[in-house]
This record gives structure tokens, C-alpha cells and sequence, in this order.
């Protein structure tokens, strides 16, 4: 070959070599635009708006006890302020995260006075004990028999899931390595099985564990994971805020994966009772048992002004999914993925949303009554269940 | 100057454009190196996004050194060298577009 050409040959093939991320990722932007928006009528009008109670507490709550109370947090993430008709339960704290047992005893992560803590408090608001914690912990599992789990991060570093007995008293510690400053918290499968993200960055991995602390298996995972959840059948899900979601069985051999195609950094998965996967990243994805897509559903505004569901879709009783946007447009999907009703409002803003076991469903703009509460079987919510458990326990 | 071109010169040249690769991650980790203060956060993410993205797109990194050589090379008439250091460069740049389309195809995602 003449040098020239092979010059030419050269400069064409670094030219391919820099454009193929570029055409890769249009590539896959134009089959996400080939994906219609949902502009169906919708199936039944909106349930009657209420705003947000307005004041120095947050409009959603931390968590909710099985009879139905709820805990908020004051406007500095404290329980500490008397207004409205709520009952100050827990004074000059600061709470990071709340999960609660079934006999009502509330799980707290948070600080006060400078000190970071892990406590119990019954359901009368009295402290059963409080470990000291000067790192940086997940969200608890919560397990039936009140044993609990957590991912810490000491600020010198390497990441380890802990587990306590429902005294407090250390059960036992497995360094899990890697740093990570919002670790992603556990899960617990049906059988008791306890699942985590490694943290690893060179090597990212999903752990399982058992009770007893002896890690069962390990398998890869392909990047950062920010949740773990686990089916009714004992698949465990992965959310990567890269646009990925992967399963795997209870015993560690990959399933599936699925790409979204797009990086959301606070998309979210939840699972229902037919085991079907709901996947918020960009556009809401149900996908089945194979990772295959049931049904994609696109927000109204995708294309007028860029719109996306942001945060964890929940799944009701009656298998109805809410999902929010970034534009506050917040649907009702049904199972089939038609839309049941959507809210017209437009403001950017976050996306929380919780659905109570009675019905209720609040936002940080507003609350509805929907007709079924938030469902009692699979993952149906970010946290597992009303309770914030992170558990899929058996009965 | 005469222009010539051996199996030997090639093979220089081959030799060469492997033995340069590592010198645009090191141009890299200079920069960051003299941007940066020790200890920093920005220095240590620096570091790993230049390592992680070096090892990602290698078959773009190697215009930095491959087309400097072979434009500095070619007055001098070695051309055997400059087709040994072409045929390396683009055989990286074939092989990236290989390696990125075999991961997307397999659902890793692609860095960046």
C-alpha cells in the first residue's frame, strides 16, 4: 500500500474510532425517539388535588407504622417542631433515615449534638438504645425478627455491612470494601437472605449474606448501584443510575439486563407481585421475569421540554403504578401500561412520592386519596414496603 | 533525502508506535498532576477518570503520539517507520470500534 493512502487509511480509522461514541449514542437516542409519547385520553379523571400542608414540615413522611401512624420530619429533617395537628414525638434530633419493625419500633438513622447514631425507639416515642456511629450508613433493613442491617462507610474508609440483634447488641460486622459516602442500604430476600453492593469500584459486586454473616456468593455488576431490591420470587434487581437495571437469581447467576438508554442519576425500581419489573429511568419500563419490555411509557412532555420520570414509581393493591416526572406530571398507569389519570401540573421540581397502606398519595406539591393502597406483596415501593423495611421476609 | 522502506524499518516502526501508548496517559496525568494540589479530591478522580478513559478510548488517545511521530518521521524519509507506526495506529483505532460496539452489544456501559 502507498504511504498516502495508507495515511488516509489511518486518519479515516481514527476518525471512525472517535465518532463511534457519538454514533453509538445517537443511535440509540433515535430508537428511544422511535418509542411514542403517551398521549392517550386518559381512562378516568384525576382524584381531587389537596396541596401540601404548608409549615415547617416535610410533606412526605419518613416512614409509616403498620397501624397507619405517620412520622414526619420538620423542614431541618428534625422531629422536634410542635405544629399543626401533629404530635411531637422526637425532640432535637436530626433524622437521615427512618425504617420501621413490626411490633412498631421506630429504626433511626441520624445526629444529634454533633454524635451519629443508630437507635431504637418503641412506638411511645422512648429510646431502646442508640449505637454511635461516626461514618456514613445506608438506610437499615429491617428483618421479622428485628434483627437489622446496614451498610456503614468509616470515614477511613472500607465499606462493611452490620448486623444487630433487636437489643442493639452487634450480631456481626463483613467489610464489604470500597468507600462510598450514600452507601446503597441492603435488602432482604423472602428466605432472609441478606443482598448489598459490594462498593468496590474497580470490581463492583452484589453480595448475598447470610443471617449469620457468612457471604454465600458474589457477582459482578457493571458499575456503581445505588438500589438493591428483591421480587417476590427472589430475584434480585439492580438499579445503576447509568441507565441500567440487571437480575439475578437467589443464586447469583445473572438473568438479565436491560438499558434504558438513558443516565438517570435518580430513576428507581420497584417490583409487583407478578414479579413484573417497573423501571423509572428517563421513561417508566415494565419489564417481565426475562427483562424483556411489556411496555414503555414516555411522559407528555418528553419532547416539548425534555420531561422524564424521576424518582421510584409505587405500585398499588389493585396494580395501579404512580409514577412522577421531573415536571410534576404525575401518572396513574395501569398494569397493561395505559394511563389511568395524570395531573396537569408543570413546575419542575423533586419527584418523592409515598403511598400509604390506606390509600394516600403525597407528593411534595400535593396529596390525593387513590382508590388502593400501597400494595402488601413484592417490592412495591423504594423501600420495600410502608414500613421502609427493605424486606421481602416471608410470613 | 532518499525515502526507504524495510521490513526491519516497519517493524521500528511497529515497535515504536506500541512503545509510545503509554505516553499520552502520562501527558494526561501530568496535566492533572500540575493542575492540581497533592492530596486533593480533584487530583484523585482526575487520576482515575484519566485511567479509566485512557483504557476506554485507546484507539482514539493514540492520534497523540502516532500522528506527531509519523509527521516528524516522514522529512527524514524513514518511511518504513512511519507505515510500521500508521499500521499500529490504525489498528488500535479498528480495534476500539470493535471493543466499544461489543460493549454496547452487551449491555456495559460505555465510559465517558
Amino acid at each position: 500500500m502507498r504511504l498516502p493512502t495508507l495515511f488516509a487509511v489511518y486518519l479515516i480509522s481514527t476518525a471512525t474510532a472517535i465518532a463511534t461514541p457519538f454514533a453509538i449514542h445517537e443511535v440509540e437516542m433515535a430508537r428511544r425517539r422511535m418509542i411514542p409519547v403517551n398521549s392517550e385520553t386518559p381512562l378516568e379523571p384525576a382524584p381531587i388535588q389537596h396541596e401540601a400542608p404548608q409549615g415547617a414540615f416535610q410533606p412526605i413522611p419518613a416512614c409509616q407504622a403498620p397501624d397507619g401512624t405517620e412520622y414526619f420530619m420538620d423542614s431541618s429533617f428534625s422531629a422536634g417542631s410542635e405544629i399543626e395537628n401533629r404530635r411531637v414525638f422526637i425532640a432535637n434530633i436530626t433524622v437521615q433515615s427512618c425504617a420501621i419493625g413490626k411490633d412498631g419500633t421506630l429504626y433511626l438513622v441520624g445526629t444529634s449534638e454533633n454524635e451519629i447514631w443508630f437507635r431504637a425507639y418503641s412506638r411511645s416515642g422512648q429510646l431502646k438504645w442508640s449505637i454511635p456511629r461516626d461514618e456514613y450508613c445506608s438506610r437499615p433493613a429491617v428483618a421479622r425478627n428485628d434483627n437489622t442491617y446496614l451498610v456503614c462507610t468509616p470515614r477511613t474508609g472500607n465499606t462493611q455491612l452490620t448486623a444487630y440483634d433487636s437489643d442493639g447488641q452487634l450480631r456481626w460486622t463483613l467489610p464489604t470494601g470500597g468507600f462510598e459516602w450514600n452507601p446503597a442500604p441492603p435488602a432482604i430476600g423472602p428466605g432472609g437472605g441478606i443482598y448489598a453492593y459490594t462498593g468496590v469500584q474497580s470490581a463492583p459486586e452484589i453480595i448475598a449474606v447470610t443471617t449469620e454473616g457468612k457471604k454465600l456468593w458474589s457477582a459482578s455488576v457493571l458499575s456503581q448501584v445505588s438500589q438493591v431490591v428483591v421480587g417476590p420470587d427472589g430475584t434480585i434487581v439492580v438499579n445503576i443510575p447509568a441507565g441500567h437495571s440487571m437480575a439475578f437469581d437467589p443464586q447469583g447467576r445473572e438473568l438479565w439486563r436491560f438499558y434504558s438508554g438513558a443516565r438517570v442519576i435518580n430513576g428507581g425500581l420497584t417490583v409487583a407481585t407478578d414479579g413484573t419489573v417497573y423501571f423509572a429511568a428517563g421513561f417508566l419500563f415494565a419489564l417481565d421475569k426475562q427483562g424483556n419490555t411489556k411496555w414503555t411509557f414516555k411522559p407528555e412532555l418528553a419532547y416539548t421540554r425534555g420531561d422524564y420520570f424521576d424518582g421510584s414509581p409505587v405500585i398499588a393493591q389493585d396494580g395501579t403504578i404512580y409514577a412522577q416526572s421531573y415536571y410534576r406530571q404525575l401518572y396513574a398507569i395501569t398494569p397493561q401500561g395505559r394511563k389511568k389519570w395524570v395531573t396537569n401540573t408543570t413546575t419542575p421540581g423533586p419527584a418523592n412520592l409515598v403511598l400509604s397502606s390506606d390509600g394516600g398519595l403525597r407528593t411534595n406539591w400535593a396529596w390525593f386519596v387513590v382508590s388502593s393502597g400501597l400494595a402488601t406483596q413484592g417490592w412495591p415501593s423504594p423501600n420495600g414496603d410502608a414500613q421502609n423495611t427493605r424486606s421481602g421476609e416471608l410470613e | 533525502m532518499k525515502s526507504t522502506s524495510s521490513p526491519l524499518q516497519i517493524a521500528a516502526g511497529v515497535v515504536l508506535g506500541i512503545a509510545l501508548q503509554p505516553l499520552s496517559l502520562q501527558i494526561v496525568a501530568g496535566y492533572i498532576m500540575a493542575t492540581t494540589r497533592p492530596g486533593t479530591e480533584a487530583r484523585g478522580w482526575g487520576l482515575m477518570g484519566a485511567g479509566l478513559l485512557y483504557f476506554a478510548y485507546f484507539g482514539m488517545v493514540q492520534v497523540f503520539t502516532i500522528l506527531p511521530a509519523a509527521l516528524i518521521l516522514l522529512p527524514t524519509g524513514k518511511h518504513g517507520v512511519v507505515r510500521g507506526l500508521l499500521l499500529v495506529g490504525t489498528s488500535l483505532a479498528l480495534l476500539n470500534v470493535g471493543v466499544l460496539i461489543f460493549l454496547r452489544a452487551s449491555g456495559w456501559p460505555i465510559p465517558g
